[in-house]
């Protein structure tokens, strides 16, 4: 298992507050990293802290790319840090909602195809959009593996909530990243619709992505992590196997407070 | 010396009431985070108000002064009641384009009822002077002082100290949770956009007796003020704006004395690009809450009106099916390029002017239709292209198409350049800041006389050529201009079904997630107004060429409100709305000829209506985008 992304010391205070405090971690290709804990631990800011959506106070944030091209990635701003190949969901949503579902998935994917305006009006003007459908073809194959293909002509607003979380995360697919990072994937899914981003989970491991997963649904993160950091006040907790983390007291005061913890 | 204490004397005089201008705006910024577009408007109407009271009705200055401001407390109660209220959960620009609409409609509505002179407003105070040295201060200058220390003091303590002002406070944090502690946000809304407009109408009427005259058009450059004063003070703050206020007054008086007549109308408008550039947030304080609606609803997926009344079919269908917008739009060309030869000079005309008017509206739908960003320099970038051309043809005697094509490229390279300033500017700033752009280009042309002609415009511009050709009778130039029309749609229609304009849309309906996916969101932005520049660039240098005499008034604030109208109208994002739209918007006014100068004020209302219940428009593109590759 090869070090693909290396998170060293993030910090991050809001007026005061320590969202984030010297949080360190290692993403793995090929494995899930699970980051659980309490709401407001600051799991969400350290999401954005590695994809520049908020810029850390501190940290130092090393990836991986393709030749063993080493990046920090802490001087990098969004765009900048997605084309090396990290993409991501978000907590609540972010769809291009006046946009179709397969468009989407088009645009999720769409920097690393050298297309630029004079060939996209072109191609529209003359070319009958035949380049624009080859790229719709293409994005077929990410909403297929999230079973979202009979969807693909709908406006992205319209769409229910599971169908929602389901293509973000195709567009995030469709960027082939080497880092996936989602936050809170099966949030509102019912029982069939978690088994089935588990199995998605489990192929984007086997295809050596590396994934980090915010999650709350336990038995999801228990079958499918390989390493679990836990969290709580900006603070990492812990860090083990699913085994060893699930037995840890700290983990359960954490979720549960000290009285739980002393029943165990 | 002397010169430099007295101008400073006038200008901290001004600058107060320029916080009284300011102290409205920002609180009902504060409140509905809204840019109250209307706010100069109410500012005019309070003198005029006054006027009418004063002078026409001969009441004695202390029933006539109440009763004015009454009058505006009431009516801006009902413009919030009517205009915004129902539109306060939609996406930021609607309200915006609301607020203009009630903007025109105010402005309208008085310049027909007093006409559009200057009248002279005789001072109810006496008019008298206090000498200190060699300074000398009128008794206007010390009132429109004293009057704006107390009111903002009053102001201050009524919003620190009382219950309605804990209320306002609450709400200006945050509406939903005022809305569940109890508080009735319907009336503490109503109220502090009364209390702002009325602060304002004071001013106004200050003004009107400082300077003895009043005019429909005073309220734009109070707008303009309040809202530079606003920003300098930082967004939301009211002792940012009075310090706000004091400073703008004092840097307009200085450049009154120092600088070229003509120009110091400038010194506003460069205050509050340099105050953008340098502090966006202001100088003082940072607004307090977000100012970003960036995550609210949007209005493209809901339907225009034709996806409305016909039949909804599956998108696989229409998949494959035809476009029945742009079905109706090229039908209507091929019947105009049809008909034309048996047209009359005046009929031709109208098909020219809509032809122009639709280019105008597609550099909008570029930039909000698809982009989001609303931007109303257009009117600017029109008369860069008119100018362009009519300076280059007679003073350089650059053919007709290599001067379009020059003025095209300056359009453009200032789109780029606004764009580029305007980075780290959004939503409601960016409309402001564009449109004080617009006024800048007209300031400037209007006044640099050896250059531009002035105020006086240019004459004699040629009619193009083709080959042996001169395009001068009204018929051929019909045809050029449709033929060019028609390119800039097929071009346009191109860019917005492109992959490049779905980036530009989802840049519109969310930034970071844009920029998360990997999109240069800058460069994305450069592209959008640098395109949005072009085609009314083109427009204006069509328009330059068939009048053969242009002047300054092509870059005011009416024709950018025109084509907002017809953009809005027409179904934003869409090509064949933009034909649409410029056809109903100058083609009602010929249906209604004897409605005369009703005209203006019929835009206002239609643009009012159509933001009110059909924010998508007639042809909104959402649908057909979504199906179409």
């Amino acid at each position: 298992m090869a070090d693909l992304l290396t998170v060293r010391h993030v910090h991050k205070s809001f007026a005061g507050l320590k969202a984030v405090q010297d949080i360190s971690l290692d993403v793995h290709a090929g494995a899930v990293t699970a980051v659980i804990g309490p709401n407001g631990a600051g799991k969400t800011t350290l999401f954005n802290c590695i994809t520049g959506v908020t810029k850390p106070d501190l940290a130092e944030i090393t990836l991986t790319g393709r030749g063993g091209a080493r990046s920090e990635l802490g001087a990098l701003d969004v765009e900048r840090i997605a084309r090396l190949g990290i993409a991501r969901t978000f907590q609540q949503v972010r769809l291009f909602d006046s946009l179709s579902v397969i468009d989407n998935v088009v645009l999720g994917g769409f920097y690393r195809h050298a297309f630029g305006w004079w060939a996209a009006v072109g191609d529209r003007l003359i070319g009958g959009g035949r380049r624009h459908r080859a790229l719709r073809a293409a994005a077929m194959n990410a909403l297929e593996r999230v079973a979202l293909t009979r969807q693909a002509f709908e406006l992205a607003g319209n769409l229910d909530h599971g169908n929602r979380r389901r293509a973000e995360i195709a567009r995030a697919l469709a960027a082939d990243p080497l880092v996936l990072l989602l936050d809170e994937p099966a949030a509102g899914m019912n029982r069939v619709e978690t088994d089935q981003l588990m199995a998605l989970l489990r192929d984007l491991r086997c295809d050596g992505m590396g994934i980090v997963l915010i999650e709350h649904d336990m038995k999801l993160v228990m079958q499918v992590s390989d390493r679990i950091y836990v969290m709580d006040h900006g603070e990492l907790l812990t860090s083990g196997a699913p085994d060893s983390v699930a037995v840890d007291p700290r983990v359960i005061e954490a979720y549960l407070g000290k009285a739980a913890a002393s029943l165990c | 010396m002397n010169l430099f204490f007295q101008q400073l004397v006038n200008g901290v005089a001004l600058g107060g009431v320029y916080a009284l201008i300011a102290i409205g705006f920002t609180l009902i910024f504060g409140v509905l985070r809204l840019l109250n577009m209307a706010h100069g408007e109410i500012y005019m109407l309070g003198a005029y108000l006054a006027y009418l009271f004063l002078t026409i009705l001969d009441l004695p200055p202390f029933v006539a002064v109440p009763l004015a401001l009454i009058a505006i407390f009431a009516i801006s109660l009902l413009v919030e009641r009517f205009a915004f209220r129902p539109l306060r959960n939609a996406p930021h620009f609607v309200p915006l384009v609301s607020t203009i609409a009630v903007s025109t409609i105010l402005l309208e509505v008085v310049r027909l009822a007093f006409g559009p002179y200057m009248f002279g407003f005789d001072s109810f105070i006496s008019t008298t002077f206090v000498r200190v040295g060699t300074i000398s201060i009128g008794s206007s200058q010390l009132m429109m002082l004293l009057l704006s220390v107390v009111l903002t003091v009053a102001l201050q303590i009524f919003l620190m100290c009382s219950q309605w002002g804990k209320a306002i406070r609450a709400v200006s944090e945050d509406v939903t949770v005022s809305g569940l502690l109890g508080i009735n946000v319907n009336r503490v809304v109503g109220v502090t956009f009364a209390i702002g407009s009325t602060l304002g109408a004071v001013a106004g009427i200050l003004v009107a007796m400082h300077f003895g005259a009043i005019y429909p058009n005073m309220g734009f450059v109070a707008l303009v003020k309040a809202f530079t004063a606003a920003i300098l003070g930082g967004m939301g703050s009211v002792p940012g704006a009075v310090i706000g206020g004091l400073m703008l007054g004092i840097v307009e008086s200085l450049g009154a004395a120092y600088l070229p007549s003509g120009f110091s109308d400038a010194v506003p408008y460069v205050a509050l690009f340099a105050v953008l550039l340098l502090r966006p947030s202001g100088l003082f304080k940072r607004a307090g809450g977000s100012d970003d609606p960036s995550h609210q609803g949007n209005p493209h997926t809901t339907g225009g009106l034709l996806d409305r009344i016909l039949p909804q079919r599956g998108a696989q269908s229409l998949a494959a099916g035809v476009d029945i917008a742009k079905l109706i739009a090229v039908a209507g060309v091929v019947a105009a390029l049809a008909i034309a030869p048996f047209l009359g000079d005046y009929a031709l005309r109208i098909l020219i002017t809509i032809v122009v008017y639709a280019m105008m509206a597609l550099g909008t739908n570029v930039i909000l239709g698809l982009a989001g960003q609303l931007s109303l320099s257009h009117a600017a970038f029109f008369a860069i292209g008119a100018y362009s051309s009519a300076l280059l043809t007679t003073h350089y005697g650059l053919d007709a198409w290599s001067a379009m094509a020059v003025g095209a490229m300056l359009a453009a390279a200032a789109g780029a350049l606004i764009s580029l300033v305007t980075f780290r500017v959004r939503g409601y700033y960016l409309a402001l800041v564009t449109l004080a752009f617009a006024e800048l280009v007209r300031i400037i042309i209007g006044h640099w006389n050896s250059f531009t002609g002035g105020m006086m415009g240019v004459r004699a511009i040629p009619a193009p050529r083709i080959g042996p050709w001169v395009i001068d009778s009204p018929l051929s130039f019909f045809y050029l201009s449709a033929v060019i029309g028609v390119i800039g749609l097929a071009v346009y229609d191109a860019i917005a079904y492109s992959v490049k304009g779905r980036a530009l849309i989802a840049l519109r309906d969310d930034e970071v997630a844009a920029s998360a996916s990997g999109l240069g969101v800058q460069r994305l932005k450069i592209v959008a107004f640098t395109l949005s520049a072009v085609f009314p660039a083109i427009g204006g240098s069509l328009m330059a060429h068939y009048y053969s005499a242009i002047t300054p008034d092509l870059a005011a604030m009416n024709e950018t409100v025109t084509v907002l109208v017809i953009a809005v109208i027409g179904g934003l994002g869409s090509a064949a709305g933009a034909l649409f739209g410029s056809v109903i918007v100058n083609l009602l006014p010929e249906l209604f000829r004897n409605l005369g100068d009703y005209r203006v004020l019929a835009y206002g209302v239609i643009l009012f209506v159509t933001v009110l219940y059909q924010p998508g428009g007639v042809f909104s593109i959402s649908r057909r985008l979504a199906w179409r590759a």
